[in-house]
């Protein structure tokens, strides 16, 4: 081997050992880079998953309003194009704790609910929907 | 590499009946034998010019082969030595084998030019100076008082070296080479692996991105995800404070005779009408919904207490 060949082989080699030790460094930045970010894409993933299966499920939105149902019958069921309107009358004490914990408990949007004490024994209670 | 930084050289005189040596590092002198060489008046006063004319010097006189030049200037003429770098290299070759390294190559014109007497080189030939030029001879001196060994021993190696290539001389030998060259591949097939390694395992953490989005039917910009976690958490903020305040009101200690008269929640907030029984009672309901909830408005009026609550 040459004093020539040899610098030859030294430089490649260096040149060559640079390059993928570079490359190598680059992927596992990159590796480790992606793997904090998909972690964090998770945690929101989760999160967000969370948050729509709770406010954007729909077939749960109509099981609720079925159960709701259940408990009384809405003397008014009204569908507008963003909101459904639900008017529970004449509604006794279990009755209105069981409606009103419902809707506390579940993932329904309400954009307004209005109580109301029609005497010692009936209260009116007005449940908006957002759809 | 040992020899790429070692001085301990010896000087040898090369003719074509020189033994090959087999060990050492050797500073070579090349006999006049190895290269062709004349001394010429050209038109040019410059070294560099002179070179450029040496080829033509030479024309049609040297047998085939590939042809450098090394000029000197001697008074008003330049001495050309002309010489095969190919045929010196094999040379070497055939005279350094083994473990035997060539460090330097020198022409005897340049080492031996103030030589002024015939010198024997060996029982066949003779190195003289003729008119300048050194000359191998294929006789003995008459007088054969001065020999090869003597100018040898007492020679002074000029900066003139043959470059055969600055970098010809063996530094390395095979075996040493390859192991290099394995270690050299093996740290190099170590970073690849472990490149591709990272490349596989960030398109599999690429993947499971992809799943994910998929799973939680996700936007793929990060803006797009951004502004549905947004307006998520908006929602539940705000449902999360309704049912807050439903709850709060349920469990508000009202007395025997007082009653919620009505509550309506929406996305600005609460309002509530609750009949209490005196003044007394109005603020100590509002001492406790106080620390829970921010009180826009409240009035008191015929035994009602209203109350208007911040979302």
């Amino acid at each position: 081997m040459t004093q020539k060949n040899t610098l030859i082989f030294v430089v490649v080699s260096v040149l060559l050992l640079a390059l993928f030790y570079h490359l190598k460094s680059d992927a596992k930045e990159d590796y480790f880079e992606q793997k904090k970010q998909l972690v964090l894409f998770q945690k929101e993933a989760k999160e967000i998953g969370a948050l729509k299966k709770r406010f954007k499920d729909k077939s749960m939105t109509r099981r609720l309003i079925a159960s709701l149902e259940r408990i009384s019958k809405p003397t008014k069921d009204q569908s507008k194009s963003k909101v459904r309107v639900l008017v529970f009358e004449n509604l006794g004490n279990n009755a209105l704790n069981a409606i009103l914990r419902k809707v506390e408990n579940s993932g329904l949007k309400v954009k307004k609910l209005q109580i109301q004490r029609v005497d010692a024994q009936k209260a009116k209670v007005r449940l908006e929907i957002k759809k | 590499m040992k020899n790429l930084f070692s001085n301990n050289t010896k000087i040898v005189f090369l003719t074509q009946n020189t033994m090959p040596y087999t060990q050492g590092l050797y500073d070579v002198i090349l006999a006049p034998q190895f290269y062709w060489v004349k001394k010429v008046s050209l038109p040019v006063k410059s070294l560099s010019d002179a070179k450029k004319l040496s080829e033509s010097v030479y024309e049609g006189s040297l047998p085939k082969g590939t042809y450098s030049y090394e000029v000197s200037k001697a008074g008003d003429e330049f001495i050309i030595i002309a010489f095969d770098k190919e045929e010196i290299s094999s040379l070497l070759k055939r005279y350094f084998t083994k473990d035997a390294k060539v460090n330097a190559i020198y022409f005897s014109q340049y080492e031996f030019s103030d030589l002024d007497a015939c010198c024997t080189i060996d029982a066949y030939s003779s190195l003289v100076n003729i008119d300048g030029l050194l000359m191998q001879v294929p006789r003995n001196c008459t007088e054969p008082k001065l020999t090869i060994d003597d100018l040898l021993k007492n020679v002074k190696l000029s900066k003139t070296k043959v470059k055969l290539g600055s970098l010809d001389h063996e530094v390395m030998d095979r075996r040493t080479f390859v192991y290099l060259a394995a270690g050299v591949v093996a740290i190099l097939s170590a970073f690849i692996l472990e490149y591709i390694d990272y490349k596989k395992e960030a398109s599999a953490l690429g993947e499971a991105k992809t799943a994910l989005i998929r799973k939680y039917d996700l936007p793929r910009t990060s803006m797009q995800l951004k502004s549905i976690k947004n307006s998520l958490n908006k929602t539940f903020k705000k449902q999360k404070a309704l049912r807050e305040q439903l709850y709060a009101f349920s469990k508000l200690p009202l007395t025997k005779d007082e009653y919620i008269e009505s509550i309506s929640f929406d996305d600005k907030g609460a309002q509530v009408r609750i009949k209490v029984n005196s003044q007394q009672r109005e603020e100590m309901i509002k001492q406790k919904l106080t620390p829970i909830f921010k009180i826009k408005n409240s009035t008191f009026d015929d035994n009602i207490l209203t109350l208007e609550i911040a979302s």
